[in-house]
């Protein structure tokens, strides 16, 4: 069977059958498979989701990329013993694009199997958390913190919701005479602006439940969480009103979250809920330490201290929107698209020109890169460095062109070809930044300056001028660089 | 052309009849790939499995080449008729190294489809930078070279038509069927049987005991042969062979030499060829015109060189029991105007009155044991001499 699939290939479909394809996809579609697998069944744990490791895959990574390499080796043993181009055979339309665009499929396929086995795990965890309300648990959290101090700053009187909105009125009041100032020339534009506008002795002021203003824990994209006044007003209520029990009750709610995603803590609702009703006006005489250095350092110190190991909570919530999310967004793709495209690029340009000047042009553009860097950190002139490579790019590209199409100095015009070839997917991207950076200039550090919009234009199209990029040096390979690299071949010696 | 279609049949049944039985196979070979027909192509096979299945060559063997033969005529040969036969012209064609100083000069000629030129000349001549010229692998300095079929082509489809066989061979990788077969699918598009056609070049160069090795376990002279194999498979218009003959045994130099004739020469594809090699003679009985270079300069085209500008002189290159001295009074009969010897053989001009055959006349009466001769006065060995 897979003796008449090869004989069919070889006779009809030469180009299929040089680069393997056929037999290289499944074997990798199978690999890909059991990376999922593994991904997928790796022990779970709600329990393990704040940790930080658990995300972290090291020694798949390396296992990963160990038999990419591995894979990719033997592969090329293959797919470098026929090339029709050198061997001067003739070439249908777009053979040689075609080709490429199979070494692109090859390289992507083989250097994803990290990505695949992090599906695997994704989806099990998505499986295994997705009847998971996580607005509900958050408000529930946010609410129970209330009542549990982490960090002091957090229940002073100037934290308070009243402090907050007087606080707010003053920094409008200042940056309304920012403004004025700039306007009248008085003030240079870029400013930094102080917000902070309390400067009185902290330390002294009183510490109460009273005063916390602040929403624990946030969340992404999984909904609206209750708004910090009604629920700010429902903890002052209890408060207030002696309601003990409400309180106990949110604290067990707490608890309950925390033993679920196994979280440490020596949280006792009863006990703290006590303590808080005991002082006069809620004083806040317990902080909870919250990292796990502080527990650490309080353990080795033999000292007992109230601790709850808060961020882990917001790890747990993190991960479970994560996985909710999937990891395959524009930019890791794109990522994984130019790794593949530049992979593809370099074997490419090794298969279209000798030996002798891939080599060249390789140590070549080494020594062209050691000699521009050394030139920006002399020069320290990022523009003038850029309108430099921008020229070589020129000069590379036009010399070549003139030098093939009038067959002179193959050697030399091989070595100019692959520098063109291989600078063409930066080009692009380059002008880019450039463009970027130059209208930047209108724009403000301070989030409420207003912006240049072409600038904010530039800066929100990146990815889109990135596929564009990866389209326009498809087409340019198709309709400039492959027909060049046939005559390149044709060419005779110097 | 099917006449001579027909003709090249009736010689192949002839061989047979003779006990030719290697040489009308190659023949028969031939004759079935002119068909370009996938069932003659099976059918030969199989008859060529056979004779390696069994040795003795009877009747049952003549009876099959008869049945082939005919089936072969109802077939009939793909003719292709080529309005313009010339494919290679060279006008004042010349290169300099400028390290060196060595130069091509001024060389001129032109070939057309079924030529064979051979291109003779001591190491260091220029052979080697002609046949780069020509392959387009080295500009020329001056001069131009015109290939008229492929006039309206790009240089690179100029190449695929333009084959040219360095002296060291580039090693191929996997298996040599797969080879053979990759090159035959990138050049034929319409051909179905790719594979068929691999095997029927494979029978016809002598190579079916070893289809199924490897490079590394073929000699180079086998090598070579699945090169020209290859070559063929490609269906040039134009080949150049440097030193093709280096690797190969005295039979197959001769075999191949010949095979190449008749292939050159074929009704559906012929082609042009020019080979260089120091093996003058086996050159020159298969080649149409002989170029002689020294230092670069064409000393002597066969081809060109008017008949009354030969110089009128017996050569003779000859090997005997006997010295210079008993040699010279062997021969005092005889217009004698030199003798030179290298060691081996002795190199004798006489003056044009005479024969080879009083030659042998005289030694023969002077007892003297010939164990080589060859009259050379109409081949460019006659150049070498110092």
């Amino acid at each position: 069977m897979i003796a008449k699939i090869k004989a069919q290939l070889l006779a009809r479909y030469p180009l299929l059958w040089n680069t393997r394809i056929v037999f290289l996809l499944p074997a990798l579609l199978a690999i890909h498979i059991l990376f999922y697998i593994a991904g997928f069944f790796k022990s779970f744990s709600l329990g393990n989701l704040h940790e930080s490791y658990y995300y972290r895959y090291e020694g798949v990574v390396m296992f990963s990329v160990l038999l990419t390499a591995l894979l990719v080796v033997i592969w090329l043993l293959f797919y470098l013993r026929n090339n029709a181009l050198k061997a001067g055979y003739p070439l249908k339309c777009f053979h040689l694009i075609k080709e490429f665009m199979l070494l692109m499929v090859v390289f992507f396929a083989s250097s994803t199997f990290f990505f695949t086995y992090q599906q695997g795990v994704f989806d099990r965890s998505e499986r295994e958390t997705n009847g998971i309300d996580i607005v509900e648990e958050v408000n529930q959290a946010n609410l129970a913190f209330h009542f549990i101090a982490t960090d002091q700053a957090d229940f002073r009187i100037y934290r308070s919701c009243d402090s907050i909105a007087a606080r707010e009125k003053r920094r409008q009041e200042r940056l309304d005479e920012y403004y004025r100032l700039r306007d009248a020339g008085l003030k240079a534009e870029g400013d930094m602006i102080n917000n902070e506008p309390i400067n009185e002795d902290l330390d002294s002021l009183p510490l109460s439940y009273l005063y916390y203003c602040t929403t624990h824990y946030s969340i992404g994209n999984e909904g609206e969480l209750t708004p910090p006044n009604p629920m700010h007003a429902r903890a002052h209520t209890w408060l207030l009103s002696g309601n003990r029990d409400s309180v106990i009750n949110q604290l067990m709610q707490l608890k309950i979250l925390l033993a679920k995603y196994d979280i440490d803590n020596n949280l006792d609702p009863i006990t703290h809920a006590s303590s808080i009703f005991s002082t006069e006006n809620f004083k806040v005489d317990t902080i909870y330490g919250s990292t796990n250095t502080f527990y650490d350092q309080y353990q080795q110190e033999d000292i007992p201290q109230a601790f709850i190991h808060v961020s882990e909570f917001q790890e747990t919530i993190n991960r479970i929107e994560e996985v909710r999310m999937g990891f395959w967004n524009v930019a890791t793709i794109l990522s994984m698209l130019y790794y593949a495209f530049a992979m593809a690029l370099l074997l490419m340009s090794f298969r279209m020109t000798s030996i002798r000047v891939w080599f060249a042009a390789l140590i070549g553009s080494g020594i062209v890169a050691l000699l521009v860097s050394l030139l920006v950190i002399s020069s320290n002139q990022g523009d003038f460095v850029l309108y430099f490579i921008g020229c070589l790019y020129g000069l590379f590209f036009l010399g070549s062109v003139a030098l093939i199409r009038t067959r002179n100095r193959k050697f030399f015009s091989g070595i100019l070809f692959l520098w063109t070839l291989w600078m063409q997917l930066s080009i692009l991207p380059m002008i880019w930044g450039k463009l970027e950076d130059y209208h930047r200039h209108g724009y403000y550090d301070n989030a409420y300056e207003a912006t240049n919009p072409t600038y904010q234009w530039i800066t929100s199209h990146w990815h889109e001028m990135l596929e564009f990029n990866l389209i326009l040096t498809l087409l340019l390979l198709a309709f400039v660089f492959m027909p060049l690299a046939k005559k390149w071949q044709a060419n005779p010696e110097e | 052309m099917q006449q001579i279609f027909k003709h090249h049949l009736i010689e192949v049944r002839g061989h047979y009849e003779s006990g030719d039985y290697e040489l009308g196979l190659r023949r028969l070979l031939d004759c079935a790939i002119e068909t370009e027909n996938a069932e003659v192509f099976e059918e030969v096979l199989t008859f060529c499995a056979f004779l390696e299945a069994h040795s003795e060559r009877g009747t049952t063997v003549l009876e099959k080449v008869a049945s082939l033969l005919e089936m072969i005529g109802n077939v009939g040969a793909q003719m292709r008729h080529a309005e313009n036969r010339e494919v290679l012209s060279l006008a004042h064609i010349a290169k300099k190294y400028e390290n060196s100083g060595f130069a091509i000069k001024a060389i001129n000629f032109h070939l057309e489809l079924g030529n064979i030129m051979g291109l003779v000349g001591e190491n260091g001549n220029g052979k080697t930078t002609l046949l780069r010229l020509i392959a387009g692998e080295l500009k020329a300095d001056k001069g131009e070279i015109g290939y008229p079929f492929a006039e309206d082509q790009d240089e690179y489809a100029l190449k695929s038509k333009l084959i040219y066989i360095e002296q060291r061979i580039p090693r191929w990788h996997g298996s040599l069927m797969d080879n053979l077969i990759y090159t035959t699918a990138h050049y034929h598009e319409n051909w179905k049987h790719h594979a068929l056609w691999a095997e029927i070049m494979i029978a016809r160069m002598g190579l079916r005991p070893y289809r199924k090795l490897t490079w590394g376990r073929i000699s180079s002279g086998y090598r070579t042969r699945f090169e020209l194999a290859k070559t063929l498979l490609r269906r040039p218009k134009l080949v150049l062979l440097d030193e093709p003959l280096a690797n190969l045994d005295i039979v197959a130099q001769q075999t191949i030499l010949q095979d190449l004739k008749f292939i050159a020469n074929s009704l559906s594809a012929p082609f042009a060829m020019i080979l260089s090699s120091q093996h003058i003679y086996e050159v020159e009985k298969v080649s149409d015109s002989i170029m002689f270079l020294r230092n670069g300069t064409a000393q002597w085209d066969q081809k060109s060189q008017d008949e009354t500008k030969i110089e009128s002189v017996l050569i003779l290159e000859i090997e005997v029991a006997a010295d210079r001295e008993q040699l010279k009074q062997a021969l005092s009969g005889l217009n004698l105007q030199k003798i030179q010897y290298n060691g081996g053989v002795f190199l004798i001009h006489f003056a044009s009155e005479h024969s080879s055959a009083q030659v042998l006349a005289e030694l023969a009466k002077n007892q003297i044991e010939v164990h080589y001769f060859r009259n050379i006065s109409q081949s460019s060995r006659r150049f070498f001499i110092q």
